[in-house]
């Protein structure tokens, strides 16, 4: 079988690709910054000398890691409108659905970065007489997101193409617009390999851009 | 003024019980007060309704829902109605509707008793007739020829639901797979995967029309069923529902369906001029001459029964009910000698079953692969193979593992026909594999060079060669420091899986998504396939969990799983 090359055209991106494209970017930032966001409280709560305060964070975490995202989208598009009584949209609810569920993903990470610093760190910022708070803001959080900021932004191309299960809830990301494109002019082969190059480029650029800015933080291959 | 009358008229009209219900204001009020009408749509339902790109969208359901909404317009008087449009999918079609987001449900939907306590449909102006689609000179000419064959459908639609409660009355077997859209189900059939395509004619023929050569496939059989498709709108609104009959009334009086028939099943369509070809049935002429909101079960002659108590908490007594006459069965557990049905326990566990298959086929796949390539990445100078072996990590993490899939399925055995054979199960399976693979191979990387450069120097020096070093020094570290790492990317994998309903297999998500459908009851189904998903998780977290205390180099505590660590195990 050979393909039909007349499928790729300039209105295949304007009229298909675009706005699902712009959804996918749209909610990988969204997801990034309020996943980090939760997720360094989500990490400082996990570690807290406060018994039940760790243990509420630990147990949100591992829920939220051990069901499949395509089923938390579902869950919270069910339910969310039961608690607040009136309907949200798909996309709000993959707004939200995602910065919840990255944040226990972001919330991992930001923790093992505090936790590979030495003791000695805090220990160096309370004799100094910075107060815990001084010391987690201005000692431990820079040097963690240091650390970790390879492994963050590689979580952030696993999000970025876990944005295309939002078909399970109807939304237009930019799988969809492939997969439609494919449908309604009745070339699906023609539209996932193009998705798979589409995807590919973007996703390798990013994984790259991790490796430079990898070497520029001076830590290529010291991080698991 | 006029409008005041207008709106103080219909408010009257309501019947009072509309006001116990609820109190949010009629639909009219509401678009009224708004100037805008939402339609909901759907992106690619045939000639019914799809887009045409960028937010439009087109198709006989939707032209006939801009008809009623320009009736609505001059009806309240309005110089001005916004016509939005959003589009829905059979997941969340009815909730949208019952919640007000939609005001018109302008798909494919089919009126039937159990969505009937849920929303209000108008008249019906199109039956649908359920059919098979076949390759030319296949034999298969009604349900009779199916004995032995493979059917496709797509899930979460009712057409197997049927098939399997007609081929009961006549004592066939044949084996069902799904697709995960219409698309996906034609494709199925155009690759030989299966041998019968069970859908809406409209469907059938629209996918013909889009192949490469519309000349190798036909529609055949008898109608197995009736689907009167219908305008879905709020249960609570009658005075809603007469204006929007109102308007197909004056539709059919003005002889407009005909045309609007030519327009959308006989003519070239955007937005490639296909042609769907699809000639009017004596059924929908029927529905023409005598307008009615029948539901699904009045046009056939068998029956399904569905769960009938709709009130609000859970019932997981569904799970006890047939997956062919709806009825509940005495052995929950449903073995097939019980008036040859079978439960949608039965069921769910078999997709349990398959899930844990999968995942775990695809995660010896993954070790298997990975853990050499990411040591090897480590120790290769060769230019050549340390860059091809970059590209491979590169090349199955940076795809969608559902565009992978697909592509390992529908694509690949285009090109080498020995994959033609190769069972769905197994090639959801290697490309879960290659995928996490690709993950593996970049943590034994940073595994190993986790590892102080002394110790493989220091092994060295004592005579041993490189492989051995590997062997014997660095790999047991190694291996220890990514136990960690592997839990997750083995509690993934499990997760992952569910991408194998794209390629039909009756895992776990497929079950969840076409039970749902078929019982109407999405609660529950949805929160026991969850609750397995976290069982299984769990489980197997808790068993690295113990394979890491039991690999564990005595004497180091519990933050083993670092460089600093391995270093304190020298004896």
């Amino acid at each position: 079988m050979s393909l039909d090359l007349s499928f790729y055209s300039w209105q295949l991106v304007t009229d298909y690709l675009a706005k699902g494209f712009i959804f996918s970017l749209k909610l990988t930032s969204c997801a990034t910054l309020f996943g980090i966001f939760f997720g360094v409280f989500l990490a400082l709560a996990r570690i807290s000398k406060f018994k039940s305060l760790s243990r509420s964070a630990a147990t949100y975490i591992n829920t939220m890691r051990a069901v499949p995202l395509v089923m938390l989208i579902l869950w919270f598009y069910l339910l969310v409108p039961l608690f607040i009584g009136r309907p949200i949209g798909a996309e709000l609810s993959a707004y939200l659905t995602f910065s919840l569920f990255e944040a226990a993903f972001f919330a991992e990470i930001i923790r093992s970065g505090i936790q590979a610093l030495p003791r000695g760190q805090t220990m160096a910022g309370l004799a100094l007489g910075m107060t815990y708070r001084q010391t987690v803001r201005y000692v431990i959080l820079p040097q963690a997101f240091r650390h970790t900021t390879p492994i963050l932004l590689t979580q952030v191309i696993v999000l970025f193409q876990d944005t295309s299960l939002v078909y399970a809830i109807g939304a237009y990301d930019w799988l969809k617009g492939f997969e439609i494109a494919g449908k309604n002019y009745g070339r699906p082969i023609e539209a996932y390999l193009l998705a798979a190059l589409s995807y590919f480029v973007v996703c390798f650029a990013l994984s790259r851009l991790v490796l430079i800015l990898k070497n520029r933080l001076g830590m290529n291959g010291a991080s698991a | 003024m006029l409008r005041t009358i207008l709106v103080v008229t219909l408010f009257s009209l309501a019947p009072p019980e509309s006001y116990g219900q609820s109190s949010r204001p009629s639909t009219l009020e509401k678009i009224k007060e708004t100037e805008t009408i939402t339609l909901g749509v759907r992106d690619s339902s045939g000639a019914l309704s799809f887009t045409t790109g960028y937010g439009q969208y087109d198709g006989y359901q939707v032209e006939i829902c801009r008809r009623i909404a320009s009736d609505i317009k001059s009806r309240l008087g309005l110089s001005n109605l916004k016509v939005k449009y959003i589009a829905v999918s059979s997941q969340n079609r009815i909730s949208l509707v019952q919640n007000g987001t939609i005001d018109l449900e302008c798909g494919s939907t089919t009126n039937t008793l159990a969505r009937q306590r849920d929303v209000a449909f108008a008249n019906s102006v199109f039956i649908e007739e359920v059919r098979m689609a076949v390759r030319r000179g296949s034999g298969i000419s009604s349900i009779g020829d199916l004995g032995g064959k493979t059917i496709v459908s797509t899930t979460g639609s009712q057409p197997v639901q049927i098939l399997r409660a007609r081929a009961r009355g006549v004592d066939i077997e044949f084996k069902t797979i799904y697709g995960k859209d219409h698309a996906d189900s034609f494709l199925l059939l155009e690759t030989g995967r299966a041998d019968a395509f069970v859908m809406d004619a409209s469907i059938l023929a629209g996918n013909i029309a889009n192949s490469r050569n519309p000349g190798l496939f036909e529609i055949v059989g008898e109608p197995l069923s009736l689907e009167p498709i219908a305008i879905m709108l709020r249960r609570d609104d009658p005075e809603f529902k007469s204006v929007v009959n109102k308007s197909i009334e004056s539709l059919i009086a003005q002889g407009e369906l005909p045309r609007l028939w030519n327009k959308w099943f006989l003519r070239p369509i955007p937005p490639n001029g296909r042609i769907m070809g699809l000639q009017l049935s004596e059924a929908t002429k029927q529905a023409w001459e005598t307008p009615s909101d029948k539901p699904a079960e009045q046009y056939r002659n068998f029956s399904i029964e569905s769960a009938t108590t709709h009130q609000g908490g859970m019932d997981f007594g569904i799970f006890c009910r047939g997956i062919t006459t709806g009825r509940i069965m005495d052995d929950c557990l449903g073995s097939r000698a019980d008036h040859g049905d079978t439960t949608y326990l039965r069921w769910l566990l078999s997709a349990w079953r398959w899930t844990l298959v999968v995942a775990g086929i695809g995660f010896v796949v993954a070790l298997m692969i990975g853990l050499p390539v990411g040591a090897l990445r480590t120790v290769v100078t060769a230019k050549w193979l340390a860059g091809s072996l970059t590209l491979f990590t590169e090349l199955f993490r940076n795809v969608p593992i559902l565009v992978q899939v697909f592509i390992w399925y529908f694509v690949v055995p285009n090109f080498i026909s020995l994959f033609k054979s190769v069972p769905a199960y197994l090639v959801v399976s290697l490309g879960l594999g290659l995928f996490t693979a690709a993950r593996i191979s970049e943590q034994m990387r940073a595994g190993i060079l986790a590892i102080p450069r002394g110790q493989f120097q220091a092994a060295k020096a004592l005579g041993l060669s490189t492989a051995q070093c590997y062997r014997y020094v660095l790999m047991p570290v190694a291996l220890r420091i990514i136990i960690p790492p592997l839990t997750s990317e083995a509690m993934n994998i499990i997760k992952n899986s569910a991408v194998a309903f794209a390629v039909s297999v009756p895992e776990l998500t497929m079950f969840a998504m076409q039970a749902q459908e078929e019982t109407a009851r999405g609660l529950e189904v949805y929160a026991a396939v969850t609750m397995i998903y976290i069982l299984s998780a769990l489980s197997v977290n808790r068993l690295l969990n113990f394979v890491e205390i039991q690999t564990r180099i005595p004497g180091t505590n519990n933050h083993s799983n670092d460089a600093s660590a391995a270093k304190a195990a020298r004896p």
